[in-house]
């Protein structure tokens, strides 16, 4: 037992810590790189839009002309540039049209932080694991004949 | 001397049916004859991640005064339309560990009372129905007629329309809703409900 756990050390070790700083970095590289604050909305259909438009009233919510918005932004990562939409009347807004009745539904930045944090717990374990497995004896070394003969 | 009599008392009828009907605003919308101009959304969100599910389905009507500020409505949603992106997890919000659409199809709000706020704003109360329990609820309601030409050229057919734009939030808790261990921190107890529906007068 004491032997296996000693070959799998350096494994432990390197798969730990290295799939700890790879989970990490990539869950940096998504979020920083492909990461967007965007306002999700339930688009509704363009008739729709076209009659709330022409209902619209200073003070009312822009994001609604378009869509039922979600409270606040979210985070998404690589959201499809072709489903945003700056609308004219706040184009400071960025929305993002998701069709639930399509089936779609992007990835969000906290999701993949939640499976990242997940992921590099275990990963972390797996280190700590390696380093309180026995290090791998090594092999006796040959005896000194020499010394041997003068004994003798 | 009859038949004369008949015809004055026809023509006293007709008129007061008539005038009657000049000054009663009373009108009743429709909803549900455009579910492509429906949107109705709800949004439950953790730190693992925002749920934003939806249904373009809706029925039921609204009985408007809008001269007089007296108004009903009755609302029905079918719980097998919501939709939230995943289908696997949209048959365990139909399943009988969630919202159990087998014993309970729908999700309703029938009114008790209506005060109108301003000109576009009313302020409803009344019951609100969801897997099996009710509870009062209020909230306060846009209320928008949509002018002739702008419905017709939107092609919303025919009649006259209103838009009705109505936020509220419903905690599952309160309506024997009990949400699993499992995805316990996927799923936020209180959900933000919006309604967005066109409702016509032809039914």
């Amino acid at each position: 037992m004491k032997n296996l756990l000693a070959r799998l050390r350096p494994f432990a070790l390197i798969a730990g810590f290295g799939g700890l700083v790879a989970v990490l970095a990539l869950a940096a590289v998504l979020d920083l790189g492909f990461g967007q604050d965007l306002l999700m909305v339930a688009p509704h259909n363009p008739g729709t839009v076209e009659v709330n438009r022409a209902l619209y009233l200073e003070g009312d919510s822009v994001a609604e002309l378009y869509g039922n918005p979600l409270d606040k932004p979210v985070r998404l990562i690589g959201p499809d540039p072709a489903r945003i939409i700056r609308p004219q009347e706040d184009t400071a807004l960025m929305l993002f049209t998701v069709d639930k009745q399509q089936g779609e539904n992007p990835l969000q930045a906290r999701t993949v932080w939640l499976f990242a944090k997940a992921a590099m717990l275990g990963f972390g374990l797996l280190g700590l694991a390696g380093l309180v497995f026995p290090r791998k004896r090594s092999a006796p070394m040959p005896p000194d004949l020499s010394r041997v003969a003068a004994d003798s | 001397m009859n038949t004369r009599k008949t015809a004055i008392l026809t023509l006293l009828m007709l008129l007061l049916v008539s005038t009657g009907s000049a000054f009663a605003a009373e009108t009743t919308y429709h909803f549900g004859s455009s579910p492509q101009n429906t949107n109705v959304t709800f949004e439950s969100e953790t730190d693992f991640e925002t749920i934003l599910g939806s249904t373009r389905e809706i029925k039921g009507k609204a009985v408007v005064d809008l001269a007089a500020g007296t108004a009903s409505t009755t609302i029905e949603v079918p719980v097998e339309s919501l939709r939230t992106g995943i289908d696997l997890r949209d048959k365990h919000l139909r399943s009988g560990m969630w919202l159990d659409a087998g014993k309970h199809p729908s999700i309703s709000f029938v009114s008790s009372s209506a005060k109108k706020i301003d000109d576009t704003k009313w302020e409803i109360t009344g019951t609100f129905s969801m897997h099996g329990e009710s509870r009062e609820l209020t909230t306060v309601v846009e209320v928008r007629p949509i002018p002739e030409e702008v419905a017709k050229g939107a092609g919303l057919g025919k009649g006259d329309w209103i838009r009705i734009v109505a936020p509220f939030e419903v905690k599952l808790s309160d309506f024997g809703v009990q949400i699993p261990k499992k995805p316990a921190q996927r799923v936020n107890d209180t959900w933000k409900v919006r309604v967005q529906a066109f409702a016509t007068t032809a039914g």
